[in-house]
């Protein structure tokens, strides 16, 4: 029987050293940027962060994710888990080097136009790269903190955790989209 | 311990267990009850009312997932592709060759068992799927007829608030419901609109939800989300309707933190005392006159095996029957709001016969499943529903959200001998105690069904409009038991059963078992709450008839 569509292979299992080496192999245009950052201060993580976190949910008529500390979320986990750190280091690394490579200046100085663009070729990176693997999982975080936090519902029909007052109006049409 | 003599020592507090103290204690009995797990309460451990609701799923306080093993799943076959797990976002959910036991065996550990974590379904099991080996030749037939099950039935939704339909004609009553039927959310009826267009029926859920106040609950509030905890309680969980009724009389105690550890034996070979732990490495023990086991499928034959007691017909841990179930998530076109609402308030009982489907023997049931898919609320729809980045991800967002809609079907199981239960011998729990292995097989037997069950969610969806899937998950790929069954079969026949027709051990005359381990079929999809509170008020009876 074949697939059902949509349906594709992921990654599982991943080892650091794999992702890098996968990387060097699956995407060549990227590869010589990957390398292991030596330490940075926080704040040079973070800011380099936010302008990663905001590419994958910016302000519109909503907050963009560090304008309600998401990224805080990626931060955390790195600073628990040694091997996701070095994962987030040399991915924003590789983000810095494509830049420069393209435009001459890091990513945080880059517009939004330029910005996105790259992302998008990150989010197009199989899962099992460095890129790959990076983009789905600081966006999992992102989602996780994100839309756990009410300034981000607007506009969702959605206007206050379930309970305590339920929905009582589950069996009329759903109001108050916009 | 000591200052408590109880009549009856029940092992478990949920479904069963806590319906045989109910009716334990309404005979006038004095009732222990011994729970590994603690309490919860519903109005400060389900936090339902926090913007980070949706950031976890049930709040277990004691972690189940490593509770027990598996044995080496199946090898995936091509000739089953049409069954595997996807999302359009994420791709295929298991990416390995050989079946996944991720989904894990759910239950809840603590008073209440998993009727905690349950959506309320209430379900009588239908007549015909209690005759599997006389009429069909597979399993075992039930040698309790419905006939005599009904009053039992009657009598547990009447205590625990049932809401049904009266159009619900499936299982012969002799009352009606106590409830009216909870209303159908909009998303529901769009769904309802489907089963109509195919002609098929589709009314009201039986629930043990409250439509309206009852025994000093609340009703519903449609929150969506009785996986995760029911905050108001109106939601009829074990711990706060049978076994808050039993604790009512002052002659049940429940010991919570109890983790039984053995049953032993006196010479005359009845269950003398149950040895437990409640700290580290402290044996404390129990005595009574009877002994109720209520622990479940999988920790029932688990804490025979261990007491190597009650098995002498190597039927103990046998017949394990699980959780056969599909789900289908579609995208409607407009907003139907479907993140609101009770998330099984309809069903279709229409292939719940055994003899249903033309060429596959065992039925199925099929239900709304969008919520018990954990689709209301917006991260998941960002994860799985929408993807994507930037100011297009947000806008779809605000286009999607409470758009998907989730058509679900539970399935008949049907015994095999590769699917047991038995100990693990190199994986010990803390007590040092060897842990419950599970062996799950599904044969092409199995697997045909599911796809029957599957062309139906999906021929649902396209009936009501929703013609583009963006999930699908099944049992073929991944183990994920909710409803787990038959591994202490009840049964005439000592040689092929370990307990009677009245729940009791063939071999020890003071030791009952009043769980889903005596079903000797699953039933066709049925969710099997009411059923095992029900024998285990019949059970409860026999137990009091005897002294």
């Amino acid at each position: 029987m074949d697939l059902p569509k949509g349906m594709q292979t992921g990654a599982h299992n991943l080892t650091r050293r794999r992702l890098l080496a996968a990387s060097v192999l699956a995407v060549p245009a990227w590869a010589t940027a990957v390398r292991v950052a030596g330490a940075q201060t926080l704040d040079m993580l973070e800011t380099r962060l936010i302008a990663f976190s905001d590419v994958i949910l910016p302000r519109d008529d909503t907050p963009s994710a560090s304008d309600l500390g998401s990224h805080r979320r990626i931060l955390s986990r790195a600073a628990d888990d040694e091997r996701f750190a070095g994962i987030v280091e040399a991915a924003l690394d590789l983000l810095d080097r494509v830049s420069d490579q393209r435009h001459g200046k890091p990513f945080v100085a880059l517009g939004d136009e330029a910005r996105h663009d790259i992302i998008a070729e990150m989010a197009e990176a199989p899962e099992d790269t460095l890129p790959g693997w990076f983009f789905r999982a600081a966006r999992a975080e992102l989602f996780m903190d994100y839309y756990a936090r009410p300034e981000s519902w607007a506009g969702l029909g959605l206007e206050d955790p379930p309970q305590p007052a339920g929905y009582l109006d589950a069996s009329e049409a759903p109001e108050g989209r916009t | 311990m000591s200052d408590f003599n109880a009549d009856v020592v029940i092992v478990g507090s949920g479904a069963g267990g806590s319906a045989a103290a109910w009716e334990l204690t309404a005979a006038g009995l004095d009732v222990l009850v011994l729970e590994a797990g603690p309490r919860y309460d519903f109005i400060t451990d389900y936090r339902l009312d926090r913007p980070n609701w949706e950031q976890t799923g049930f709040p277990e306080k004691v972690p189940t997932a490593d509770r027990q093993t598996f044995a080496p799943l199946q090898k995936l076959d091509p000739e089953w592709n049409d069954l595997r797990s996807w999302n359009r976002i994420r791709g295929l959910r298991n990416t390995g060759d050989r079946r996944s036991p991720r989904g894990g065996y759910k239950h809840v550990v603590g008073v209440g068992g998993s009727t905690l974590y349950f959506t309320g379904e209430y379900h009588r099991m239908n007549p015909a799927s209690m005759r599997m080996r006389s009429e069909f030749g597979v399993a075992a037939d039930w040698p309790v007829s419905y006939n005599e099950l009904e009053p039992f039935y009657a009598r547990a939704e009447r205590l625990v608030g049932t809401s049904g339909s009266q159009m619900d004609t499936s299982r012969p009553r002799r009352t009606s419901f106590p409830l009216p039927e909870l209303p159908m959310s909009y998303a529901t009826r769009r769904l309802q609109s489907g089963f109509a267009a195919l002609g098929w029926t589709f009314h009201a859920n039986p629930l043990a939800v409250l439509s309206e106040p009852y025994d000093d609950r609340p009703s519903c509030n449609f929150c969506g989300n009785c996986n995760r905890g029911c905050p108001r309680g109106d939601k009829g969980t074990a711990d706060i309707t049978f076994l808050r009724h039993a604790e009512a009389t002052g002659r049940c105690r429940v010991v919570t933190g109890a983790r039984v550890q053995r049953l032993e034996a006196d010479a005359s070979g009845r269950i003398s005392r149950a040895v437990l732990r409640r700290r580290e490495g402290v044996d404390e023990s129990v005595e009574a006159p009877v002994f109720v086991l209520a622990c479940g499928a999988v920790e029932t034959p688990r804490l025979l095996l261990n007491s190597a007691l009650g098995n002498g017909s190597g039927q103990v841990g046998r017949n394990f029957m699980e959780t056969l179930a599909w789900t289908s998530i579609g995208l409607s076109d407009d907003p139907v709001g479907s993140h609101r609402g009770h998330p099984s308030d309809g069903i279709c009982w229409d292939f719940n016969r055994p003899d249903a489907v033309p060429g596959t023997i065992g039925g199925f049931r099929i239900t709304p499943a969008t919520a018990e898919a954990n689709l209301v609320g917006p991260i998941n729809y960002a994860a799985r529903v929408v993807g994507g980045f930037g100011k297009a991800h947000k806008e779809a967002m605000r286009k999607s959200f409470g758009q998907a809609l989730g058509v679900g079907a539970f399935g008949e199981s049907l015994p095999n001998a590769g699917t047991f239960i038995d100990l693990d011998p190199e994986n010990r729990d803390a007590d040092g105690l060897p842990k419950a292995r599970i062996h799950s097989h599904l044969d092409d037997r199995e697997l045909s069904r599911l796809r029957v069950m599957a062309a139906h969610c999906r021929a649902v969806l396209d009936a009501a409009g929703v013609s583009e899937l963006i999930e699908e998950s099944g049992t073929y790929d991944e183990f994920g038991s909710s409803h787990v069954f038959g591994t202490c079969r009840m049964g005439a026949d000592p040689d092929t059963s370990v307990v009677d027709p009245e729940g009791r051990s063939h071999e020890i005359d003071n030791l009952y078992i009043a769980d889903a381990s005596v079903f000797p079929s699953s039933g066709g999809g049925e969710s099997p709450a009411l059923t095992i509170s029900a024998l285990a008020m019949r059970t409860a009876r026999a137990v009091v008839a005897r002294r």
